[in-house]
């Protein structure tokens, strides 16, 4: 019975997880401009995080080590830097335009500027990170992050042409006033949202705090493989709501107040309330989460104690870098920069990280001296090598079609 | 062979100061674009300015038939107003090219009338003042065919 609880838990925090500030915002823009038609990148970058966050929850349940920790001892302290770089400086994007939206989440409810809110954000985002246990981080926030499910109950009480819309998604067909550049961009940005850097890390590390083993893989596999795409339904049903209500009236999404409308028009006070609770909880256990990777990296990289399974006192440095990066965080957020803006680009940078991201976990996952039976077999690896080549295409379009695009305009 | 080498640091240091002066002096000159890429600017302004718009005229409907909560609404609408007011700033500061210079009139009076709405039904919803709730409903719909029309304007 506890392991069937274990399972139904994790796959619901893994539910309730799966969508942060970048994929309400993307999925929400992308929806009201080109309805469903961008489907498909964001199936492909759903199975791309399960290929790799099963590789990297593999590693960690079958070595007992985290990704970073593996990377510098198997690649070498320079690649494991180039890696260690690339993603801790998209996670620490991340994990601004996370703080910055729990603030514009919260902002909604108090009608209180977000820069008063910013810092009692940061302060809160790092009390967490110092005291709570990490299955409280973990469970809690990824569970009320289900009250996203309030967009799939609106999109279902808008009562739309389920014809239409399956057309739209299967035969992904661009509106005709818009360019295929800025589809092109917007794929990418889907892609980079579902795929970003920290999921993997925080996924590989947490396994290592939770101490799993081999008999764990089958829990691990199904949160992965039920979890995410399920979180990436929840994304579409996002974009649909948007489409439906959004698009038709040619509103371009720019602020996350905006997201909430299609709930509104649905389902009223009541709904909206649920959606705005999503908001915080999504982006809250996404800030807590991210913050984590960015500690969890640069700890793991240079060999330090981490991790929430330790006190505090024991692994300084891990707390040390908690609260600087918590500090960087907030600073930015103090100079007025929007936390939308933040996150646009963040995914879309995440997809150009994505190559030194994913490349050594393939790599470490295929090397018998850690994983010994364990390793990768075929299909994993035939998955592994199609989707590096389809980071590779999105890594190398992203910041051309950034600049063409002007940020998707 | 020192002198030399001092006359070339002192070029460089010349040619240092020159750039510098340049980028300063053109950073104060408004940004001057070429036809084809000021009608896109425009056409791009119109249709921001026109998603607030939309924006606020759903919030309106919303608010009438008492689907959101006040502080919400208010955010909303306050949103929409400071991005739509950032946009006729950034557009007007454009230097339009001089073939279109009625064009530009045309086209910062319809940016500037819809931020000057925009700030009418954000006071209103703030107040919660429900008598004009209709006829700014009407007034938005007006303004939403005056930015289409405009934007049909800039493309032709």
């Amino acid at each position: 019975m506890s392991k069937v609880f274990a399972v139904a838990l994790g796959v619901l925090t893994a539910i309730g997880g799966f969508v942060d500030i970048g994929d309400l915002v993307t999925n929400a823009q992308v929806g009201s401009r080109f309805g469903l038609s961008l489907a498909w990148a964001t199936v492909v970058g759903v199975v791309g995080i399960c290929v790799f966050a099963e590789m990297s929850g593999r590693v960690a349940a079958v070595s007992g080590r985290a990704t970073f920790d593996l990377v510098r001892e198997r690649l070498g302290p320079r690649v494991g830097m180039l890696n260690l770089l690339s993603s801790m400086l998209i996670t620490l994007l991340t994990y601004t335009a996370e703080i910055g939206g729990v603030a514009l989440a919260l902002q909604l409810v108090a009608s209180v500027h977000e820069l008063l809110v910013v810092p009692v954000v940061a302060v809160l985002v790092w009390l967490v990170l110092w005291r709570a246990k990490f299955s409280i981080i973990e469970n809690v926030f990824g569970v009320l992050g289900l009250a996203l499910v309030v967009f799939a109950v609106a999109v279902w009480k808008l009562g739309p042409d389920y014809g239409a819309l399956l057309h739209q998604a299967v035969g992904a067909h661009k509106p005709d006033d818009e360019h295929w550049r800025t589809f092109a961009y917007y794929a990418v940005a889907l892609f980079g949202a579902a795929m970003t850097p920290y999921e993997v890390f925080f996924f590989s590390s947490g396994g290592v705090e939770e101490h799993w083993s081999p008999e764990d893989l089958g829990t691990m596999r199904a949160n992965v493989l039920i979890g995410f795409p399920l979180g990436g339904a929840l994304s579409l049903a996002i974009a649909a709501s948007t489409w439906l209500v959004l698009g038709p009236l040619e509103i371009s999404v720019d602020t996350l107040g905006q997201v909430g409308l299609p709930v509104a028009a649905a389902l009223g006070k009541v709904g909206l309330a649920v959606a705005i609770l999503g908001f915080v909880a999504a982006t809250f256990g996404a800030a807590c989460e991210t913050g984590l990777s960015v500690a969890y990296s640069i700890a793991q990289y240079f060999g330090a104690q981490w991790g929430k399974y330790v006190r505090p006192k024991e692994a300084a440095f891990f707390h040390l870098v908690l609260a600087l990066s918590t500090l960087l965080a907030l600073a930015v957020l103090m100079t007025t920069v929007d936390p939308i803006v933040i996150t646009e680009i963040s995914v879309v940078f995440s997809a150009v990280a994505l190559p030194l991201t994913y490349f050594p976990i393939l790599v470490v996952a295929n090397d018998p001296d850690y994983m010994g039976e364990y390793a990768n077999g075929r299909l994993a690896n035939a998955l592994g090598v199609v989707f590096l080549g389809v980071i590779a295409v999105a890594a190398t379009a992203a910041i051309p079609l950034l600049i063409w695009t002007r940020m998707g305009q | 062979m020192n002198a030399g080498r001092r006359s070339g640091a002192s070029r460089g240091l010349h040619l240092l100061v020159c750039a510098a002066g340049l980028a300063l002096l053109t950073a104060c000159a408004p940004q001057a674009p070429d036809d084809s890429s000021w009608r896109d600017q425009a056409h791009q302004s119109l249709e921001d300015v026109g998603s607030n718009v939309s924006t606020m005229s759903l919030v309106l409907r919303l608010a009438q038939k008492g689907r959101m909560f006040g502080k919400y609404q208010q955010v909303v609408a306050l949103n929409s107003e400071t991005n739509a007011g950032r946009t006729t700033d950034h557009f007007s500061g454009e230097q339009p090219p001089p073939q279109a210079d009625s064009t530009y009139h045309d086209v910062t009076t319809v940016l500037s009338d819809a931020s000057d709405l925009l700030s009418d039904v954000r006071i209103a919803l703030v107040r919660r003042d429900s008598s004009q709730y209709a006829g700014l409903a009407r007034e938005l719909a007006g303004m939403t065919a005056r930015l289409s029309k405009a934007e049909s304007a800039v493309r032709r």
